[in-house]
């Protein structure tokens, strides 16, 4: 059955906005583990939902089925069923006609290159690596293929499609020295392969994992903590996450009632760019309204929150296109976030320090951070630096401060550095800060 | 049910480049979820799922492959696009099947999809109320029921057919509180077999017991960050067996030697004090089955014996690996997922200290009540945990409340140094998250002492 079809037999049971989204994935993944392929896997799914609102209320249904084999009596009794059953009468669609920036992420030539000539380029990868050091043990190479059509319709008259493709190629290396044992990973993703430079992935893992073995230990006490790009671009997240405007609503955000006011320091301007045109491209979110790249906290002030329809309604502003549908509610999430670079260059912020510590690696984040009120404390990993040079790895470490207050009282903040293929963020530095704990002192 | 023919055809076909094992797993799946948020109920979700997953064996190499298009020739497809990965002719054969008699472990009087949806909500409301009325202090309660229903087959080459079903229950409780702008929240989980088993959860004092450690939350210190002895809470304590030892004892990373545990079976891995089993045959429990999603039946294993490292958790293709076969430990999430080894309801034995005698006998350290989440690196050991509900411990007696303790360790070290174990057992059921998907598992200990391990937290005292 086709969707108008769906559409006009809703309309006829006097049901007129109706949302409909379906997600085509195509992967494959294999994995290369000593020397040999080890597993090798396909998926085809096809995977859709609906959603009503009937009465103003919110509800949908899920099938992991194309629309061909499912009964319209099933999804509308469900629909009218749920609808009975919830409270909230906050539900809208999307009804203005809006331009949406054309671009997809997607590569033909990628699924044209065969499956064996990709193994062949990761046992390349293989090679290279067995040749950088004898003290490399076990080396695994992961490789995975997504090619996905998300197409969002709804009885309005909106009807979007967007097609990505992208692999990632991601290796995990054991080494091992007298009696230490250290492991490493690298990871990169594009969609094009010719991007992929084996010799700087290669050295990038590998440099890595032998400076892990060259431990150090540094004792109990506040340093001075150089957050690296990798760091600064997930605490990011996590903190912009909180500009959600439901828990704004529910008073369950640190930013709630800090609109336009100054929450951070003014070296900290947050941008969210969902129309880079890379994999992370998202031209609209989960209710078919378009994206903006949009500045969310500049100098420190606190510009705007997060919204969906509902939030938008509410706090009587234009949807910022951060709907996300979440286990089929309704909910919000930021797209790309960027901490805004500095103009120093880390070399001359790790100069200026005697006694610190530069942090590479969070464990625990999705446990170990109080999102209410910020206070953390987290496995890290990283390398001490002393006198202006950084020097020996530190592990089994934890650092402990707060995540609003890193916005706060950020020290200086770097100049871009790619930590990541095509991905750039800057460094940040705090000073006497944060408390290291040391497994070793 | 799949069609037999069917299935034949599809596992023949697999067979035809000299793979010497084939096995299709069809999943039909229902679920429902009901999410009340301050009384309020904002979310009513049905997912419906079906699909299909082909494995193909050729010694120790394995291809895996989903669909949830169920057409013939579709079938036909994927099982020769697997095929594909072997050359060579056909040498195994489809054996007939014969059905497998499945012993049923569950007992479920009322299910939840044959109860009215008016009286779950009737159930959510009143929690929230309930716990919303317990203290001014507290801004938000959100509490979730959910169930999923599964109804599943597994044909293979060798001539299996199994059919079983499932059915299991979850209601989770999120509770936020505020006092002068300190934010803190509790979160924990239940879970019922049966509707029926709704009375006989002592929702009260979960609740009292609860709110007064959120209270507490509101009020305690950052938890002071040094190595120190801690005494680990029962129940949900066995999250750290579960994440630092037992992932390290799963054969899908033994059989490839990334496990700290690897090649050490019949060694000392822990303190003598220490026995501990893996058992998915614990009747209605949260994380057993009545076979696994390889069709063997599940077992009660033991993991380590008075500190010997006894046996591992293994699946059918790891098992090949490491010349054994499947102890019905082979798990997976859904057909998305290729199982492998996991997890079911594993626990550490009870000893013979009770919590009284291992808190008087501790001078100095931190009592983790409740421990909330961490990860562990399996082939160094190495692990972090965050610590929801603690306590400091100070001269034998239990003492001021703290927050914000991190756990982290070496897993190996974290095992010799247990050096009391309590007498009071309890299971604590969660969802495990590894490569073949999130899948219900009980962890379970009772109350530990662990001589010295780092703690993060605010600066030392």
């Amino acid at each position: 059955m086709n969707i108008k079809k769906i559409f006009s037999k809703f309309k006829k049971n006097g049901i007129f906005d109706i949302e409909y989204r379906q997600f085509l994935h195509d992967s494959l993944d294999f994995n290369i583990l000593d020397d040999k392929i080890n597993n090798y896997s396909v998926n085809k799914l096809n995977n859709c939902n609906i959603s009503s609102i009937i009465n103003k209320k919110f509800s949908i249904i899920n099938f992991d089925k194309t629309l061909n084999n499912i009964n319209f009596k099933n999804i509308l009794s469900a629909l009218i069923n749920s609808s009975k059953y919830i409270d909230k009468q906050d539900g809208s669609i999307y009804k203005k006609k809006s331009k949406y920036k054309n671009f997809n992420f997607f590569n033909k030539q990628l699924s044209k290159i065969t499956i064996k000539e990709k193994q062949e380029l990761m046992f390349k990868v293989n090679e290279q690596i067995k040749k950088v050091s004898d003290k490399i043990k076990r080396i695994e190479i992961s490789y995975h293929e997504t090619s996905q059509k998300n197409i969002y319709k709804n009885t309005a008259g909106i009807e979007l499609q967007q097609n990505t493709n992208f692999f990632t190629i991601n290796t995990s290396i054991i080494v091992s020295k007298d009696k230490i044992i250290k492991t490493n990973n690298e990871c990169f993703e594009d969609n094009d392969l010719n991007c992929f430079n084996i010799e700087k992935y290669v050295k990038k893992l590998c440099d890595k994992a032998l400076k892990k073995l060259n431990i150090g230990s540094v004792h109990n006490g506040v340093y001075d903590v150089v957050l690296s790009p990798k760091i600064v671009n997930l605490i990011t997240y996590y903190y912009v996450s909180q500009l959600n405007a439901e828990k704004i609503i529910k008073k369950t955000s640190w930013f709630t009632n800090k609109i336009k006011t100054k929450i951070a320091n003014e070296k900290i301007t947050i941008i969210d760019k969902p129309l880079e045109q890379d994999m992370n491209f998202v031209p609209f979110d989960d209710q078919g309204v378009p994206t903006k790249n949009k500045i969310l906290i500049k100098n420190g002030i606190l510009k705007t929150y997060l919204h969906n329809l509902t939030t938008s309604k509410i706090f009587k502003v234009q949807p910022t296109g951060h709907a996300y549908l979440m286990n089929s509610k309704m909910s919000i999430k930021p797209h790309n976030v960027y901490l805004k670079p500095g103009k120093i260059t880390i070399d001359n912020i790790i100069k200026t320090i005697k006694n610190g510590i530069y942090i590479t690696e969070l464990d625990g984040l999705h446990v170990g951070i109080n999102v209410e009120n910020g206070d953390f404390s987290l496995k890290a990993e990283g390398f001490e630096i002393k006198n202006g040079k950084i020097e020996k790895f530190i592990d089994m470490m934890t650092i402990t401060y707060n995540l609003y207050k890193i916005f706060e009282h950020a020290d200086e903040i770097s100049r871009n550095i790619e930590y990541y293929h095509k991905k750039f963020s800057p460094c940040l530095l705090l000073k006497k800060k944060c408390f290291i704990s040391c497994d070793y002192d | 049910m799949f069609n037999k023919k069917t299935a034949k055809h599809v596992l023949q076909k697999c067979l035809k480049t000299g793979a010497d094992f084939s096995e299709i797993y069809i999943e039909n799946v229902i679920y429902n979820s009901i999410l009340c948020d301050n009384e309020i109920i904002e979310k009513i979700n049905n997912h419906y799922s079906s699909g299909i997953g082909i494995r193909i064996f050729k010694k120790n190499i394995s291809v895996y492959g989903c669909t949830n298009n169920f057409n013939k020739k579709n079938l036909d497809i994927l099982a020769e696009q697997l095929s594909n990965n072997f050359q060579g002719t056909q040498n195994t054969k489809c054996n007939d099947f014969i059905d497998k008699k499945v012993k049923n472990i569950f007992e479920i009087k009322k299910s939840y999809f044959n109860t009215p949806i008016e009286e779950k909500i009737f159930f959510l409301k009143n929690l929230c109320k309930k716990i919303k009325n317990k203290s001014k202090l507290i801004n938000r309660v959100i509490c979730n029921i959910f169930s999923s229903k599964k109804d599943f087959e597994i044909f293979n080459s060798a001539g299996l057919h199994a059919y079983d079903k499932r059915e299991r229950i979850g209601i989770s409780i999120n509770i936020k509180a505020i006092k002068s702008n300190k934010q803190e929240n509790i979160y924990d989980f239940f879970y019922l077999n049966s509707m029926s088993d709704l009375k006989k959860i002592d929702f009260d004092n979960k609740i009292s017991e609860m709110i007064s450690d959120l209270i507490g939350l509101l009020n305690a210190k950052r938890c002071p960050s040094k190595k120190m002895t801690v005494i680990i809470g029962n129940g949900n304590g066995g999250t750290l067996f579960h994440e630092a030892c037992g992932h390290a004892l799963e054969a899908s990373s033994v059989a490839y030697n990334l496990s700290v545990f690897s090649n050490r079976l019949n060694t000392k891995i822990s303190s003598s004090l220490i026995t501990a089993y893996d058992d998915g045959t614990i009747k209605n429990a949260w994380g057993s089955n009545n076979i696994d999603d390889e069709g063997n039946e599940t077992q009660k294993i033991c993991l380590i014996e008075n500190g010997i490292l006894k046996n591992y958790l293994i699946d059918n293709f790891n098992g090949r690996k490491m010349g054994q076969f499947g102890n019905g430990a082979c798990r997976r999430q859904n057909y998305k997922f290729e199982p492998t080894s996991r997890m079911s309801n594993t626990f550490i034995a009870n000893g013979q200290s009770s919590l009284e005698e291992i808190i008087k006998n501790t001078n100095f350290g931190l009592y983790a009540k409740k421990i909330s989440g961490g990860s562990v690196d399996t082939t160094t050991g190495e692990f972090e945990f965050a610590v929801d509900i603690a306590y400091m411990i100070k001269n034998g007696k239990i003492c001021e409340q703290v927050k914000g303790a991190m756990l982290i360790g070496k897993c190996e070290e974290i095992l010799k140094n247990i050096d009391m174990v309590g007498n009071d057992l309890v299971f604590s059921p969660g969802i495990c998250g590894a490569s073949s998907g999130d899948i219900p598992v009980n962890v379970g200990q009772p109350t530990i002492r662990v001589k010295s391990i780092l703690v993060g937290g605010n600066k030392n005292i």
